[in-house]
């Protein structure tokens, strides 16, 4: 099988093995661009992987003041689990913990959807009895009196059940530093796609799992056929002219944004070569029998 | 002016009459066919229903409460879009003037308001003389009054009670005695919430049941025709079948009238803990012969309740739908008033709906078993016609069962009943029967020397359209309605019993109402001339 | 499409109920069945046919050319569509109405948009007492939708404001939002006596205050991200309601003689 060559950048015949999450997009406004950051950070902190911390949440883009509800700046975060229950109670724990909670902040639902998670319909209750509910035509809000004014929160945001969790790349160089390179090309144009976020810190995931391990208590373990320094030991899947492997996961509110994302992120790594980037470009699956959506590399190149 | 009333079927149980026949009427009376005589005006009724006119025992057209709720429900009233034929909510209405027009149409004579305070009596009286058409009466409230109370306290002998009831009952010209949750509303001043059949009342030392029983023995003491009229306790409550089994005891075999004994038909049974136990108090009804009922059948609709019985009222004021309500924690029982919609899609509603018939088609006797939703508590007078439906044909109550939640009818006997009531039955419980029990021998057949008051019916397949709209209707032998539509207007008599009491009671009251009040006791009668038209009562002799 | 066109011929000498001329209710009917439709509220039968000239087109948009204050329930219970009065109307317009655009040009009687439920009521000029309050013994006023008066209304603007907007960018009368249960109320012209009087919950704001009543209790200004939410809301319909919002705004709870959990804003 020969490998297709980009810009001398090799890029498998695979394919990135995608699963149907639940997902759901809030603004969260603050009385500057850099409190309304902070409130979306710390609301997506602890949220890479929904095997240990319930959901993947990100910021998706920043957001100016003219085009936000409240003409205040803005992000919009966007937050992703398995089931919609689970989604619901993590939406409102952070939001709870960590928007209320950020002075000056307010927050609004980002999605449309027939289908409804509520934020402020729950959050109210903080107001012991002093929330008060505003309508202004479909839309419902809370004002709930906290320490600095008010905390501003929409009653409810979307719910798509039509999001995609688990689009990936695998970045593979000759030394971490060429890796990092082009996995920080990647992550910047992906960053600029809409509706996607890289749940990982600062977009990058480093310990890649397999499913399975040998102790009992292990449901996922390192990806041992991507450890360069098992190169010689296990079943790899590296060339010798690979000494570092980056991996790129993406999540979207839907399949397209998913595809956009890896397109972009794809293009990055093939611009900038195999010199100063990566030698290879790999995506992860599981054979194509666990997830239905496969994002075939071949087909998303520029 | 002699009528004649040709070929109709004449339906009188009083006299076993059920067949074709002339009636004649003279003078207001109903008279012997007279020989060699020619009538002045023929009325061809081949192919009709002629019954007596018919004798509402307990409707709540006229009082302080029912002018409350008027007050309280003006939305109720409005003609909001003129142009509309049936004015919105129409079945909620009460006028004075609507309440005569309405009953009158569907071949009602005598209406009996069953809940006149005695120190509301006048407002009370007004209305009714402006109610058009129909005879009229009242029954007025003891049971809660200081006075009554304080002569249970103090021991006094059932003479000084009888002369009391009779005083209260000469001036405010009831036609009977009435009482409601009997120390209930006397035990809610003082913060009671609950209240049963033996609860003491605070400061008195008594309990409903001995009220009850003073009452029923100064009833039978006067010799009013009418037996105590009993708005029991623990009304609406589910449970409360055992207090309705218990009053039923303790009438102690003496005349006992138990109104609206609906609301006291609820189990607290199954999923809902709400069921029916109107099988129970049916078969307890069947073997007190003493004891009369009337059902307050509960119809789907927005309607108000109103009543007296302002602790059972409070306690609803969180299921008032439209959310209003006026409570008034008077003297003696104050009252309530509170809007309420029955739904068919509410279990509490559907198994209320059921337990209502369960008493009319389950208590065998039709003479004991009277025709009420005790307007409009229930459901308005003017659903009548479709409850007369209900008892006629299984049909017609199966398929309104079948608009309810059926897990509501498993919880009753209705499904498995099969009675329908014959055309004689339904003549008696609501014309020979109510004038039985009310004392009137003038009305309630169609014997010679009787009242002419006459309701001819079309007979059709729709039973609520023969029973909503008369063919013809005579009030006292003058033609008031043409097919449903009032022709003629005239003024009834208001009926009344006037016991002869010992007078030194009077002088007792004046010092009673002096001392306590600084008022004069007669300040609360209503003597015949405050009222508006010329001789407005009717005495009803007191003979039992 | 064309739309359907009631040109009023004369003053007419009665009041007319034309609650019969909502889209919903024309749908589908022809010219000819219009002008059959009877309007009267006394015993002088009345239709449509003889007081205006019907240009037929689509119900789905009725333009009532030229207008009188004896029309009475203009737009009762509209549900969608629109209605465009060039003219002035008498009371209850927009009564009940869930859904659809009714624009007035000229004043309105008393009730206009009484216990609007959605959609869009305008009125051009006046509007009479009880703008969008509910007739007697009905528990509700406006529950939904926005109603906008570019001139003044009358006393008791609001009264039992449940849910919804109201903007009067003219004057109030006296007593505006009285009794409100909550929803918001904007008056940018001048103010009557006893705004809020036994307000529930809600907010009126106002551009130019009376006094208060002293069961209205100081709680300071403040930049509140809610005022400025409405602001960007209502600048399509009123910018001087959007202004108003944008302003820095000092807050009085109230009416602490009823609830106590409303407020009433205005200019720090």
């Amino acid at each position: 099988m020969r490998p297709i060559v980009r810009n001398g950048v090799r890029i498998d015949e695979s394919f990135a093995e995608a699963f149907p999450m639940r997902g759901t997009a809030i603004v969260i406004t603050g009385p500057n661009q850099r409190w309304a950051k902070q409130a979306a950070v710390t609301m997506t902190g602890f949220a890479t992987s929904v095997i240990g911390c319930g959901c993947e949440a990100g910021i998706d883009h920043e957001i100016s003041a003219k085009e936000t509800p409240d003409g205040r700046p803005g992000v919009r975060v966007l937050i992703f689990a398995m089931s919609s229950d689970t989604l619901q109670t993590q939406l409102v724990n952070r939001v709870g913990q960590c928007v209320l909670t950020s002075p000056g902040s307010a927050c609004f639902g980002d999605l449309e959807s027939e289908d409804r998670l509520q934020i402020g319909d729950a959050i109210r209750y903080f107001g012991d009895g002093w929330q008060v509910s505003k309508k202004f035509g479909a839309r419902h809000f809370w004002r709930v009196p906290v320490m600095d004014g008010e905390f501003l929160c929409e009653a409810t945001t979307g719910l798509t059940k039509k999001a995609v969790g688990g689009g990936n790349l695998l970045i593979m160089g000759a030394t971490p530093k060429t890796t990092f390179r082009a996995t920080e090309a990647a992550v910047a144009a992906m960053n600029e796609v809409k509706d996607v976020i890289l749940p990982f810190p600062g977009g990058i995931v480093r310990s890649g799992s397999k499913v399975g391990s040998k102790y009992k208590a292990m449901s996922a373990s390192t990806n041992d056929a991507y450890c360069p320094t098992l190169r010689g030991a296990v079943a790899t899947n590296l060339d010798e002219d690979i000494g570092c492997v980056l991996e790129i996961v993406i999540d979207g509110l839907n399949e397209q944004a998913v595809a956009k994302a890896m397109r972009a992120g794809l293009a990055a790594i093939l611009k900038l070569g195999p010199e100063d980037g990566a030698v290879r470009v790999g995506a992860g699956n599981y054979g194509g029998k666990l997830g239905p959506f496969h994002f075939h590399l071949k087909d998303l190149l520029p | 002016m002699l009528i004649l009333l040709k070929g109709g079927r004449i339906v009188d149980p009083v006299n076993n009459r059920d067949g074709i026949g002339d009636l004649w009427i003279e003078d207001g009376r109903i008279v012997a066919p007279p020989a060699g005589r020619q009538p002045d005006q023929i009325h061809d009724v081949t192919g009709k229903i002629v019954m007596a006119g018919a004798i509402d025992i307990h409707s709540h057209i006229a009082g302080g409460n029912v002018n409350t709720a008027r007050l309280l429900l003006p939305e109720l009233h409005r003609a909001d879009a003129p142009l509309q034929k049936v004015l919105p909510l129409a079945s909620a209405k009460w006028s004075t003037f609507e309440t005569g027009v309405r009953y009158a149409a569907m071949g009602f004579t005598t209406v009996i308001e069953p809940a006149l305070a005695p120190h509301q009596a006048l407002q009370g009286h007004l209305e009714l003389s402006d109610v058009p058409i129909l005879d009229k009466g009242a029954l007025t409230i003891l049971g809660n009054d200081d006075f009554l109370l304080s002569l249970l306290r103090e021991g006094e002998k059932p003479g000084a009670i009888a002369d009391y009831v009779a005083a209260t009952l000469a001036a405010t010209n009831g036609l009977g005695l009435k009482t409601i949750n009997a120390g209930g509303a006397t035990s809610f001043k003082y913060n009671v919430r609950a209240f049963g059949l033996d609860d003491a009342v605070p400061f008195y030392g008594t309990t409903s049941r001995k009220i009850l029983e003073a009452l029923q023995q100064a009833v039978d003491d006067l010799k009013i025709p009418h037996p105590l009229h009993l708005h029991a306790n623990n009304l609406g409550i589910p449970g409360n079948v055992s207090t309705a089994l218990a009053t039923i005891e303790a009438a102690r075999g003496k005349p006992l009238h138990l109104a609206h004994l609906q609301f006291y038909c609820y189990g607290d049974e199954g999923d809902h803990g709400f069921s029916s136990g109107a099988a129970a108090v049916a078969a307890a009804v069947n073997a007190a012969p003493n004891v009369t009922v009337d059902v307050g059948q509960s119809m789907f609709r927005q309607t108000v309740t109103i009543s007296s019985d302002v602790l059972r009222q409070f306690n609803a004021v969180g299921q008032a739908r439209p959310k209003k309500s006026v409570i008034f924690d008077a003297d003696a029982e104050g009252g309530g008033v509170v809007p309420y919609h029955y739904r068919e899609t509410e279990f509490a509603n559907a198994v209320q709906w059921a337990c209502g018939l369960e008493l009319f088609l389950l208590i065998d006797d039709p003479w004991r078993v009277f025709f009420t939703t005790d307007h409009p508590n229930g459901a308005p007078f003017t659903t009548y016609p479709e409850v007369f439906a209900l008892l006629m044909s299984r049909e017609a109550r199966a398929e309104a069962a079948a608009r309810l939640p059926q897990a509501a009818l498993a919880v009753t006997t209705l499904p498995s009943i099969a009675r329908e009531y014959t055309l004689n039955e339904i003549a008696i419980m609501t014309r020979a029967a109510p004038a039985k029990l009310l004392g009137l021998k003038d009305r309630g057949h169609l014997g010679e020397g009787g009242l002419a008051d006459v309701a001819v019916y079309s007979p059709d397949k729709d039973i609520a359209k023969m029973f909503g709209a008369a063919h013809l209707v005579f009030k006292d032998g003058d033609l008031v309605v043409r097919d449903g539509t009032v022709t003629h207007y005239r003024w009834g008599k208001t009926l009344k019993v006037n016991p002869g009491y010992d007078k030194a009671m009077d002088r007792r009251l004046s010092g009673y109402y002096d001392h306590h009040f600084g008022v004069s006791h007669n300040m609360f009668a209503v003597p015949e001339h405050i009222l508006p038209r010329p001789d407005p009562f009717q005495e009803v002799e007191c003979a039992q | 499409m064309k739309p359907l066109v009631l040109a009023l011929e004369q003053e007419p000498d009665q009041r007319l109920d034309l609650s019969p001329l909502s889209p919903h209710r024309l749908d589908g009917k022809s010219a000819k069945e219009i002008a059959e439709i009877e309007v009267q509220t006394t015993r002088e039968k009345v239709t449509v046919g003889d007081l205006f000239r019907i240009r037929p087109g689509d119900a789905q948009t009725i333009v009532f050319e030229g207008g009188s204050t004896r029309l009475d329930n203009v737009g009762l219970g509209l549900k969608g569509g629109e209605i465009i009065v060039e003219g002035d109307v008498g009371k209850c317009v927009g009564r009940s109405m869930s859904g659809g655009n009714l624009v007035v040009a000229g004043d309105a009687g008393p009730y206009a948009g009484s216990a609007l439920s959605g959609g869009r009521l305008e009125i051009g000029g006046n509007a009479g007492d009880f703008l969008g309050g509910p007739l007697e013994g009905e528990l509700e006023g406006v529950t939904g939708g926005l109603l906008i008066v570019r001139g003044d209304a009358g006393a008791r603007a609001g009264d039992r404001l449940r849910r919804g907007t109201l903007v009067i960018e003219g004057s109030a009368g006296d007593y505006p939002g009285s009794r409100m249960i909550a929803g918001t109320l904007v008056v940018l012209g001048a103010t009557g006596v006893l705004p809020g009087y036994l307000m529930r919950r809600g907010t009126i704001a106002l551009a130019n205050p009376p006094e208060l009543a002293p069961t209205f209790l100081d709680c300071g200004a403040h930049e509140l991200a809610f005022a400025s939410l409405s602001s960007r809301l209502l600048k399509p319909e009123s910018r001087g309601a959007a202004k108003l919002f944008s302003s820095l705004l000092h807050r009085f709870a109230g009416d602490s003689a009823a609830l106590g959990k409303g407020e009433i804003l205005f200019p720090a």
